[in-house]
Order: structure tokens, then C-alpha cells, then sequence
């Protein structure tokens, strides 16, 4: 049996996840600190893939990183890339997708914390980003770590949004749930089967791993 | 001297709320700021500490410019020499105490604390425990012994002895006037508790409706003099009970409980909790030697 697909959803789901820690903890700070009317219409638009139909954000990356469109052709003079049918466009398109799952439990670990807390660091001397790194981020590693597990699933899961820009490349975009919706279409069910024992189990692995880590979080802060 | 020429307007749900405050202050000594809530008590020390920044004005301490918007200096709270006591304490949850205490040293300085400082909080024996699993007085005082580490020039408290029972604050109003003493720093903490402004404050700063409304020591402020005759001491109600037609009134002054027979009038305006004078007014009350002293 070919686990390439498995590993490559794995591997999606690795690197989107990586990607959003580094883009969701800055701006889940800024967006919780930001005091502005627009700010409702930013986090709007970051809500949006949580019901948007995958279909839609799909159609429009399509259109997006098409070589003849501005973002396309700018991505693909300067980087070299080609976002459309290939793994790099599927991460990108993930960490727009899986945006929301990352941002808002950051997000509201930030508005959690009091005031004070940051406010007494700088008063003890330490700088704003002494503080963002000594005292912030360690007192919202719950939220962090469900905003991983939350992008970490839901990129394994995506279905739609591969199947708008990603097509059906083994070894490109031809990730487990495409390979299922495939084996299914050429009515292999023993291999559609297979593929979705082995999505159960490692669903259920990533879960047991979270209420466990969960467990510990909380017990190290207690 | 710390020179306070401070403008700033707060626009708290739409309504502004402009602050407006002058005046100076002598250093190493305690200064008690005090008026109704919503004054500007709060913002007063804030923009002391940096924390909010002023319109316009100018702040300079022993000659130092903290703020000054003319010559657009405004002083980091970091490189401000303060230390600050919150009014949730702030302590680091994820941090055990001696690592908050740490947390106030600077780098160049060494990684001790001193013993005499956790002695005199009596916190020397929390040092491994999290913030979490102290008591409301336990906290206070890690709190309080974090803004000291750092040797600030000046100690910013908010309400530092609100939430705390009587006899815990009694305690550490001794600490604090003994520690101010000894370190030469100054004070400025805001409190609403007449009884621990005359215990402790060199200096009372009235603020009301974000302008300084006076300064002047206990006697100038609260014209004491004239009200006791021989003796005046103020206290916390404990309990009333009926007695006959009169009432006895347990009154907690100092660490001594006194009964004091009151009439029906005023009991009708106490209760349990209440800050209450007890002053002499006729009589010239007796005083004998106390023989036999452990002291």
C-alpha cells in the first residue's frame, strides 16, 4: 500500500502548523492589544474560512495564484514558485484556511492575561520584548498549544480546498484525503478504508497527546 | 525634590475626564494620596511610573527629567528608578517567588537577594512555592518585596492595605515606615483609611477631580489638634452590644481591644468594620507606670 499520501498530509499539516506559530503569536498580540473601529472588520476577515465553503477560498486562491494573475506572477518571478497544483500553494492556502484556529486561541490567552502583569515587567526594568518572551508567552502555553493541535487537525482534515488548487499530484498535493475521495471514486474501498483506519488513528493519537500535554500545563502552572 | 507638572485628558467611554496635576514633593518621606474614587488617585501614580503618558507637562525628579513634552522626553518606565505595588499584586503566575523576586534585579547587578529584606516581609520560607497557593497577605508581601528589590528612589503603592485584615495591615505599615526609614526612599500611596494616613503619612496629597486639591501634613489636613483635648486614637469597630439603654462598643486600637459606652445616636451610625475616633474631651485621663516591664 502507497503512504505517501499519509505522510504527505502529515508533513502539510507540520509545516502550516510551524508557519502559523510564527505568524499567529505576533499578531494574536497585536490584535489583542489593538484598540481600533476597524478592528472588528480584521478579525472578520480572519474568521471568514470558518464559514466560507472551502470551495469559495478555493476558487479564489485558484484564480490568485494562477501565473497570470499579479500575486502569481509576482511569487513566481521572485521566489520561483508555482502556488498553483503544488505542495508550497497547499501550504499557503492551509495557513490561510487554518488561520482563525490559530489566531483566536492566542488571541484570547493574550486578553486573559491582566494588565498588570505586563506592566509590573516593565516597571522592574525588563523591555517589552523581555517581557513578551520571560512573562507573556509562558503564561499562555495552554493557548498555544491548542492553537496548534486545533491547525495541526484541521490542515489533516482539509478536503475541499486540495481538491480546488491542489489537484491530485501523487507526491505533490495527493494528500490522504484526496487519496480516500480517489479510492473511493475507483471503487477500491479496501485501500479508502485503509487510509481512513489509519486517519482515525492518528486523529486519536494527536488527541491523547493534547489532553495529556493539557494535563501537565496545567499542573506545572499549578 | 520630585516636580510634578503633569496634563493628561482620559477619554473614559466617551467622556473626557481631564487631569490636571501640580505639585511638588519632597523625597524621602511618605506621601499618602488620597480622595474619593475616581479622582485620579490611580492615574496620579501612573503617570508618575510612565505607565500613562501625559499630554503636556513636565516631570523631573532630584533633577532628573522623567518627562518633558517640550523637549520631547519621556523617560521609559524600565529606566525610571520605581518600584510599584499593583493592586492585584501582579505577581508571575508561571514563576515561583524567589524566581519574581529575581525578576527585579538587573543584570549587572549580583543574583542575591537580601536576606534581610525576606526576613523583614517574612517570606524566607515561600521561596519555592508558585504565587498561586499563597494567602491574599503572603502575596502582598512577595509583591511588595519584589518592588524593593531593585532599590527604587521611589515606591509607588495602590492601595497597598486594602484587602488585607487589620491586624495584617497594622504589621505592615510598621514594615513599611521601618523600611523607609532605613533605605531614605520616598512613598506615595494612595489610600482611602484615615486611620493609616495618620499612622503613616509624613505628607497627605488630596486629589479630587483630577487637580490636587491640597498638601499638608496629618495635623494641617485633619486639624487634629483641635478635636483632642488629651488623647485621640482611631480604631476599627469590632462588635456593639445592647446594654440597657446605652451600648458597649468593642473598639480595636492599636492591638488592644478597649469598651467604649456609646449612646443609641451614634450606635445608629456604626457597624461592625467602621474606622471610628475615640477621643477624650472633659477629663484628664490617668496615667501610672506600668512596674515590672519585660522591656
Amino acid at each position: 500500500m502507497n503512504l505517501e499520501p499519509i505522510f504527505l498530509s502529515i508533513w502539510l499539516a507540520i509545516i502550516s502548523t510551524l508557519c502559523l506559530v510564527l505568524i499567529g503569536v505576533p499578531s494574536g498580540y497585536l490584535l489583542s492589544r489593538w484598540k481600533s473601529p476597524f478592528k472588528v472588520v480584521v478579525e472578520s476577515i480572519i474568521s471568514l474560512p470558518l464559514i466560507l465553503p472551502p470551495t469559495v477560498l478555493g476558487f479564489y486562491l485558484l484564480l490568485a495564484f494562477s501565473p497570470n494573475s499579479l500575486f502569481g506572477s509576482f511569487v513566481n518571478e521572485h521566489f520561483g514558485l508555482s502556488l498553483a497544483f503544488s505542495f508550497e500553494g497547499l501550504v499557503v492556502s492551509s495557513i490561510i484556511y487554518s488561520l482563525p484556529f490559530m489566531i483566536y486561541p492566542i488571541h484570547t490567552g493574550f486578553v486573559g492575561l491582566p494588565k498588570s502583569i505586563e506592566e509590573a515587567s516593565w516597571v522592574l526594568g525588563k523591555s517589552k520584548f523581555e517581557t513578551f518572551y520571560q512573562i507573556l508567552l509562558p503564561n499562555i502555553r495552554t493557548s498555544i498549544l491548542t492553537g496548534v493541535v486545533l491547525s495541526f487537525a484541521h490542515t489533516m482534515g482539509e478536503f475541499g480546498v486540495v481538491l480546488m488548487i491542489g489537484g491530485n499530484i501523487p507526491g505533490e498535493t495527493k494528500v490522504a484525503s484526496i487519496a480516500i475521495y480517489d479510492a473511493v471514486e475507483s471503487l477500491d474501498y479496501g485501500l479508502a478504508n485503509a487510509y481512513s483506519i489509519m486517519m482515525i488513528g492518528i486523529s486519536l493519537i494527536i488527541m491523547i497527546m493534547v489532553f495529556i500535554l493539557n494535563k501537565r500545563a496545567f499542573r506545572l502552572i499549578k | 525634590m520630585i516636580e510634578i507638572s503633569l496634563h493628561k485628558t482620559l477619554n473614559n467611554s466617551g467622556t473626557p475626564f481631564e487631569m490636571d496635576f501640580k505639585i511638588e514633593l519632597e523625597e524621602g518621606i511618605i506621601h499618602v494620596v488620597t480622595g474619593k474614587s475616581g479622582a485620579g488617585k490611580t492615574s496620579f501614580l501612573r503617570l508618575i511610573a510612565g505607565l500613562l503618558h501625559a499630554d503636556h507637562g513636565e516631570l523631573k525628579v532630584k533633577g532628573d527629567v522623567w518627562y518633558h513634552s517640550d523637549k520631547k522626553i519621556n523617560v521609559k518606565p524600565q529606566q525610571r528608578s520605581i518600584g510599584m505595588l499593583f493592586q492585584d499584586y501582579a505577581l508571575f503566575p508561571h514563576l515561583t517567588v524567589l524566581e519574581n523576586l529575581k525578576m527585579g534585579l538587573s543584570k549587572s547587578e549580583s543574583k542575591e537577594i537580601s536576606k534581610e529584606l525576606l526576613q523583614l516581609f517574612e517570606i524566607d520560607q515561600l521561596l519555592d512555592r508558585a504565587p498561586e497557593t499563597l494567602s491574599g497577605g503572603q502575596q502582598q508581601r512577595v509583591a511588595l518585596a519584589r518592588a524593593l528589590v531593585g532599590k527604587p528612589s521611589i515606591l509607588l503603592l495602590d492601595e497597598p492595605l486594602n484587602a488585607i485584615d487589620f491586624k495584617l495591615r497594622f504589621k505592615l505599615q510598621e514594615i513599611l515606615k521601618r523600611i523607609q526609614r532605613e533605605y531614605q526612599f520616598t512613598i506615595i500611596m494612595v489610600s482611602h483609611d484615615q486611620a493609616e494616613m495618620i499612622k503613616v503619612a509624613d505628607q497627605i496629597v488630596e486629589i479630587e477631580d483630577g487637580k490636587i486639591k491640597r498638601k499638608g501634613s496629618v495635623s494641617d489636613l485633619y486639624s487634629i489638634d483641635q478635636w483632642n483635648n488629651q488623647f485621640s486614637f482611631i480604631g476599627e469597630v469590632i462588635s456593639i452590644q445592647k446594654q440597657g439603654i446605652s451600648f458597649l462598643i468593642n473598639i480595636l486600637i492599636g492591638n488592644n481591644a478597649v469598651k467604649v459606652i456609646g449612646s443609641p445616636e451614634i450606635v445608629k451610625t456604626l457597624k461592625a468594620g467602621d474606622q471610628v475616633r475615640v477621643a477624650s474631651k472633659g477629663f484628664n485621663p490617668v496615667i501610672q507606670k506600668v512596674e515590672n516591664q519585660s522591656n
